[in-house]
């Protein structure tokens, strides 16, 4: 008999006990709380895009304004909040900055029109991010067997055949059915019902720091920034 | 026969699973979405829930961090000297369940994984599984693979006399180290909560 396992991953307790840590000056604690949240502060930055080097700086000012505000955000899905609104804050002001910059550039060359990028809305949709990486959190502490196969299923583009998987994971065909639908019973165990309703489905109309910047369908999404800035 | 039991009984979650991912024939189909018809709120709640929960994972397409921006993240961080070297959790020894020297795999199997030594220990309620193969210059390669949650947060350090080394698994638990010296190995797990000490290892 295996030891019994944790109830929920977004286990409240494991940002808390990593960011209790921190504040010791544990830097394995520190890498172990970047590793668990870079890729939200990623994605979001990489939705302005920016250049590489402005993409470095706003990756290491925000990991940076979370050192100083570790003592405020223990509980995971205020740090996953807050890391959300603070990259989109520092990636948009930066992604204003360069587009002043290059207008500037521009101006003293000559150049009439420049076209950067196609039309595409810069920024993210935050609400969606925040709610992939509460998933992603509570996957990473299922049982492996149920990581590797969540993650050929849903995270693979396209996801493999039945067939090709179970040779790969090693285990019958029949047995893959009955084992995504045990792991995905837990994986909403962990996410917990009332959470898993609220990742699945947003917040419902409570009310966030910035409503207008969440949760708009991708096409509604903010325009370029350089086009309405003065 | 299959869609008449289905009007009698709510969705199981593997058929709802099955639905969502467009797994059913068309008959299987049809039957879902009779029950679905019917009124039956929770099999459409379940529908719906399952139905998002699966969309969110298929478009997360946030992908690896590359390790100069991790490695920037790392750097804001003025760590206290103590802390990373008195940790306070208590150091276990992991348990030996199988050596491939002590115990010599199948003809077969030892065809397929070559002159590679196989090691599986117990680590508190994980496992770690090691491959210790020789490499061409004299020295070892050591890869593995780690079954834990959250096993990307572990750290492995490896001691082999004076060398030092330090590797972080993958999302998966894989990991290897490369150009490992023959003799004693020393090989330690931290976990977030934890550390696991195996047994010296002799190549």
């Amino acid at each position: 008999m295996s030891a019994p396992e944790p109830k929920r991953v977004l286990d409240p307790e494991i940002d808390a006990r990593l960011v209790e840590r921190c504040l010791a000056g544990d830097a394995r604690a520190w890498t172990a709380l970047v590793s668990r949240h870079e890729r939200l502060v990623h994605a979001i930055a990489r939705s302005w895009r920016l250049s590489d080097e402005d993409h470095g700086d706003v990756f290491q000012e925000v990991f940076a304004a979370l050192v100083r505000g570790l003592p405020r955000l223990r509980e995971t899905r205020a740090l996953v909040r807050w890391l959300s609104s603070t990259t989109d804050r520092i990636a948009r002001t930066t992604a204003l900055r360069g587009r002043r910059e290059q207008q500037r550039v521009d101006a003293g060359e000559g150049v009439l029109e420049r076209q950067t990028a196609p039309d595409e809305p810069l920024g993210a949709d935050l609400e969606r991010l925040e709610r992939q990486a509460m998933v992603r959190l509570a996957l990473a502490g299922l049982p492996e067997r149920c990581q590797r196969l969540l993650r050929a299923l849903y995270y693979e583009d396209p996801p493999p055949a039945y067939a090709d998987l179970a040779r790969r994971l090693g285990v019958p065909v029949g047995s893959l059915g009955p084992t995504r639908a045990r792991c995905m019973e837990k994986l909403r165990e962990r996410l917990g019902s009332q959470d898993a309703r609220s990742i699945t489905s947003g917040p419902g109309g409570t009310s966030r720091a910035e409503p207008g910047r969440r949760g708009t369908p991708p096409g509604d999404r903010r325009d370029p920034p350089a086009k309405d800035s003065p | 026969m299959k869609s008449q039991r289905l009007h009698e009984r709510h969705l199981d979650l593997r058929l709802v699973l099955d639905y969502v991912d467009q797994r059913l024939d068309a008959a299987g189909r049809a039957a879902v979405e009779e029950h679905l018809g019917r009124p039956c709120p929770a099999c459409r709640e379940r529908v719906r829930v399952a139905g998002e929960l699966v969309q969110l994972m298929r478009s997360d397409r946030a992908g690896e961090v590359p390790a100069w921006l991790h490695e920037r993240a790392l750097g804001v961080f003025a760590p206290v000297a103590d802390a990373s070297a008195s940790p306070r959790w208590t150091e276990v020894l992991a348990e030996l369940v199988f050596d491939s020297l002590a115990a010599p795999l199948p003809a077969a199997a030892r065809r397929s994984v070559g002159e590679a030594r196989r090691l599986r220990y117990r680590i508190g309620a994980h496992a770690v599984e090691l491959e210790l193969e020789p490499e061409d210059r004299g020295t070892l390669g050591l890869r593995g693979r780690l079954h834990a949650p959250d096993s990307a947060l572990w750290t492995l350090r490896l001691a082999c006399g004076e060398e030092r080394f330090e590797r972080r698994p993958d999302a998966v638990g894989a990991f290897a180290f490369g150009g490992v010296p023959r003799g004693r190995l020393d090989l330690v797990l931290e976990a977030p909560d934890a550390r696991f000490r195996l047994p010296p290892i002799t190549s």
